[in-house]
């Protein structure tokens, strides 16, 4: 390797330049002004550019390292060493980072699941994971088995929000009882990083013949919270829509007073294409009269959207972040 | 001087690496910056709801006739869904008639160059008729309010799905990301 070309890899300049690459391109994609939403810092850091560049601050960070190492080492043996140098660490924690993020280039996985209470879900373990470029076990799908036991959300006074959200799920072949939450994410399965996302309620419709007679039901994992909060179903042999929300408490329904009805209340629309053919408010399993059929309510469940994250790359990350930031932050208290 | 002008630099070249490796491009970007072409798609995804209007109206009123399907600016599953009502009221002896009495675009917005959500207030006389004699059975005001999603397919702003709501029932917010998964 020419001089040159020693001098511009050892370059503190080119750490400058790099690093500020790597934050304005992720800068611009977290920002979402190409798409109107974020894209993910994860996603971000996995594209070609970001990894180029990753390459080359690693590169020019290795080289740095060595050469202070070098360095230091003519010190020591001359005997005119003036101790570690905090920017070593910070180079250090670099390095770690990086390697962390291609670790997790290759092996993360990320995707979130959805479940009500008493829902069991099967995932398949044994398929890799199509996104990730290391065809084995570390690569193998986390979602397996396992049961929604609980979902308890604690909410804010005004009870249009919640503060906190715990679940608890049973995993399949250990056995284990997770208690998931939605501040911290929780370890479970080795590496894999439970945490909540979202929740809400899981009603049950009940169809049923003029005369009584039910013919469908199903569980509707919908999005009713905070109340106020409408979603919709349609079923695959009529052209009707339904739209549901619900008031868990009746204070909440504003308009109820309207209905003269009390307690927990859904406030059903029922439309076909451009006609509203029912709009009110009902109880639990009371049934709406559509004339040529029934439609009723069970007080719903919870479900909670899990967000499952498996990334042997952070162990590293994290680490590399810890150790860079507060070496830098000593390095600038040592300076002033 | 020379170091400004390296960190503007790198900084360009950063965002040139984010259009190139961004599934949009800069499609979004320039698409919101550009006022003219927004103010051009405003007018089509306009222009596609009155079509839609029209159409649905022809298809109840006329008992189910097809023409005009290929021009109709809808999905295939909201097409299947007019159809299957009109076929059911046919096997029951009915006609749905609908007659447009008022529409008004409040607000027509866009999520990308190629999405866009459009809340429309609507009114519309209907009434049920004998299929054979025609003879009225009563009559009903509808006012609501719509909101319709759509997308540009082919050239073509289409109706991939809307929500009808009663005049006065609170609209819940969108987000971008539901809009753009569409």
């Amino acid at each position: 390797m020419n001089v040159k070309m020693r001098e511009l890899l050892q370059s503190a300049l080119l750490t400058k330049l790099t690093l500020l690459f790597i934050v304005s391109y992720l800068f611009w994609g977290v920002s979402g002004i190409f798409g109107g939403f974020s894209e993910g810092f994860f996603r971000l850091l996995h594209k070609s550019p970001a990894v180029i560049s990753m390459l080359v601050l690693l590169a020019n960070l290795s080289a740095r390292l060595a050469a202070g190492l070098k360095a230091r080492g003519k010190d020591a043996a001359s005997g005119s060493g003036s101790g570690p140098g905090l920017s070593g660490f910070v180079h250090a924690g670099l390095i770690l980072f990086i390697l962390g993020a291609f670790v997790s280039g290759l092996t993360r996985f990320e995707g979130t699941v959805v479940a009500a209470e008493g829902q069991t879900l099967d995932g398949d373990e044994a398929g890799f994971l199509p996104g990730t470029l290391y065809k084995r076990p570390l690569a193998s799908n986390p979602l397996s088995q396992f049961a929604m036991l609980e979902v308890d959300p604690r909410y804010k006074p005004n009870r249009t929000a919640a503060w906190f959200v715990k679940a608890k799920a049973k995993l399949a072949g250990s056995g284990d009882i997770v208690l998931i939450n939605s501040v911290f994410p929780v370890f479970a399965k080795g590496a894999t990083l439970f945490s909540i996302k979202d929740f809400g309620f899981a009603p049950m419709y009940r169809l049923s013949h003029p005369d009584g007679r039910v013919f469908d039901e199903a569980f509707l994992l919908f999005k009713l919270f905070p109340p106020g909060n409408e979603d919709y179903f349609r079923l695959v042999t009529t052209p009707e829509t339904f739209y549901l929300r619900y008031f868990p408490e009746a204070p909440l329904a504003q308009d109820r007073i309207a209905s003269g009805k009390r307690g927990p209340l859904y406030k059903l629309r029922v439309t076909k294409n451009l006609a509203v053919i029912f709009n009110g408010y009902l109880s639990y399993d009371e049934p709406a009269d559509l004339r040529a059929f029934k439609i009723s309510f069970s007080e719903p469940r919870r479900w909670a959207k899990l967000h499952i994250v498996r990334d042997y790359g952070l162990f590293l990350m994290a680490p590399g972040a810890f150790l860079a930031f507060f070496s830098a932050l000593a390095a600038v208290w040592r300076k002033y | 001087m020379k170091k400004n002008r390296l960190i503007a630099a790198v900084i360009v070249l950063s965002f040139a690496a984010a259009v190139a490796t961004n599934a949009n491009g800069g499609r979004y970007l320039f698409f919101t910056l550009d006022k003219r072409a927004t103010a051009k798609e405003d007018s089509n995804v306009r222009a596609a709801i009155k079509l839609f209007s029209a159409g649905i109206a022809g298809f109840y009123d006329t008992g189910g006739h097809t023409g005009g399907l290929n021009m109709f600016p809808a999905d295939n599953l909201i097409k299947r869904r007019i159809f299957m009502d009109i076929e059911k009221l046919k096997q029951a002896g009915y006609i749905f008639v609908i007659d447009r009495d008022k529409t008004e675009i409040k607000s027509v917005s866009f999520f990308s160059p190629v999405h866009a959500v459009a809340v429309v207030d609507e009114s519309w006389i209907m009434e049920y008729q004998e299929r054979d004699t025609r003879r009225p059975l009563g009559k009903a005001h509808n006012v609501i309010t719509v909101r319709y999603y759509l997308k540009k397919l082919w050239g073509k702003w289409i109706v991939l799905e809307y929500e009808v709501y009663e005049r006065g029932d609170g609209i819940p917010p969108l987000s971008a990301g539901d809009v753009v998964r569409l």
